[in-house]
């Protein structure tokens, strides 16, 4: 009999993994990341609230992992490789002036600062709530809306949005 | 009518992102009215959420690599536990977000403990035979050992089957040497803690919990900032460069 919180695990795994990517732009670092999420959800798999959403639970436990990995990597005095930064985006199946636009937006995104990056995307992306993201960056929500109106006013005078 | 409040970028987006509390939507509306400048602002932010819903629709893939690791994990997982008894608990008062949060932040702050002065980490093989607020884990005489030859940076499996990472080394304001590391047992709960080398012992000052099994209720990431506001009230400067660090280490008796 399949595990439902496995099921649900595994649907959320390319979302984990856009999170992973738009905190740390590397793919290996990235994966590493949602190896470790799966980890630390399945050990505290009895505190998760069958009645909340899962992902809302597993980008809290993502972003906890991020946080005791930079700060490791930030006292050892180590550099995460942010030269190889992949594509926030999906196999591009647009066409024509959507698909340029698709492009644009996304390279936006990926040249914001991290602490506007990854507001966008738990807001725009995955569609949390400001209160939501709040509590999963652990920061008050007037400060996710500052931070997420910045944003996207960047994003518009960088695309040509207006 | 004159505003009461001010349309501010935050707000104006909120309205766009249908975010804002109905009394709140209709104030906005009613100054977008007469105000061609607030429309265009309203406009810019319900467009980039339209563009930005554009561009998530398609997900990255999962590489074949990762989606192979996390398939085996989840099989060994399964074969570990029974998934129909562990479907079948129903959580107990399960709460909302909301009241769990002011929970979670007080069991962080009552897992950041200070270390009194008199408990010494156990030297040569001699653990303390009364660990200080059951820190049995600290009582690890191996973990001096560790402290007094490892450069930061480096990973040593102990005797007992527990990881010591030693995270970095600082000087205080009355040039003590101090060393943060942590201590991961093999049931898979970890101690974050800084020592400090008084009287040729090396003497925990504060030790944090932060168990992987705590992290849903996400302790370990508010437990640290705990331990970065004590670094840093604690008169410590910057990490030691790694010379300068071997050159203590070297120096001590």
């Amino acid at each position: 009999m399949p595990d439902s919180f496995h099921t649900a695990l595994t649907e959320k795994l390319p979302n984990l993994r856009r999170f992973a990517l738009s905190l740390c732009r590397s793919a290996h670092v990235a994966d590493d990341l949602v190896q470790i999420t799966v980890e630390r959800a399945l050990v505290a798999r009895k505190s998760f609230d069958p009645a909340s959403r899962i992902e809302f639970w597993l980008f809290r436990i993502l972003r906890n992992a991020w946080i005791d990995m930079t700060r490791k990597q930030k006292v050892r005095g180590q550099e995460l490789d942010i030269h190889d930064a992949p594509d926030l985006g999906g196999v591009d199946s647009h066409q024509g002036e959507t698909r340029l636009m698709v492009a644009n937006v996304l390279a936006a995104v990926q040249q914001l600062p991290l602490e506007q990056r990854e507001v966008v995307v738990l807001v725009c992306f995955e569609e949390l709530s400001y209160a939501e993201a709040a509590e999963v960056l652990n920061i008050p929500k007037g400060t996710i809306m500052s931070r997420l109106s910045r944003a996207r006013t960047a994003i518009a005078s960088k695309t040509g949005i207006n | 009518m004159m505003d009461e409040t001010k349309m501010t970028d935050e707000i104006l987006m909120a309205y766009a992102d249908g975010q804002l509390p109905d009394a709140e939507a209709r104030k906005v509306e009613q100054a977008a009215l007469a105000d061609p400048a607030l429309q265009k602002k309203i406009s810019l932010f319900t467009e980039t959420a339209r563009q930005l819903k554009a561009a998530a629709a398609e997900l990255p893939p999962v590489p074949d690599g990762l989606a192979d690791k996390i398939s085996t994990m989840l099989e060994a997982d399964a074969a570990r536990s029974d998934p129909p008894e562990q479907d079948n608990v129903v959580p107990f008062a399960p709460r909302s977000w909301e009241s769990q949060w002011p929970a979670a932040l007080a069991a962080s702050i009552t897992l950041a403990i200070g270390v009194a002065a008199g408990a010494a980490l156990g030297p040569f093989g001699v653990p303390e035979t009364n660990p200080p607020f059951g820190l049995v884990a600290l009582a690890d005489p191996e973990i001096a050992v560790a402290l007094s030859s490892a450069a930061s940076g480096t990973s040593s499996v102990l005797g007992s089957g527990a990881t010591l990472n030693v995270i970095a080394s600082f000087v205080d304001a009355d040039d003590t040497l101090c060393r943060e590391f942590d201590y991961e047992a093999e049931n898979g709960s970890s101690i974050v803690s800084v020592a400090c080398r008084v009287n040729d012992t090396w003497r925990p000052k504060i030790a944090i919990a932060a168990s992987h099994d705590q992290t849903a209720t996400f302790a370990p990431a508010s437990s640290l900032d705990a331990l970065e506001t004590w670094l840093g009230t604690s008169g410590f400067g910057d990490p030691l460069e790694p010379a300068m660090e071997m050159q203590r280490l070297e120096t001590l008796d």
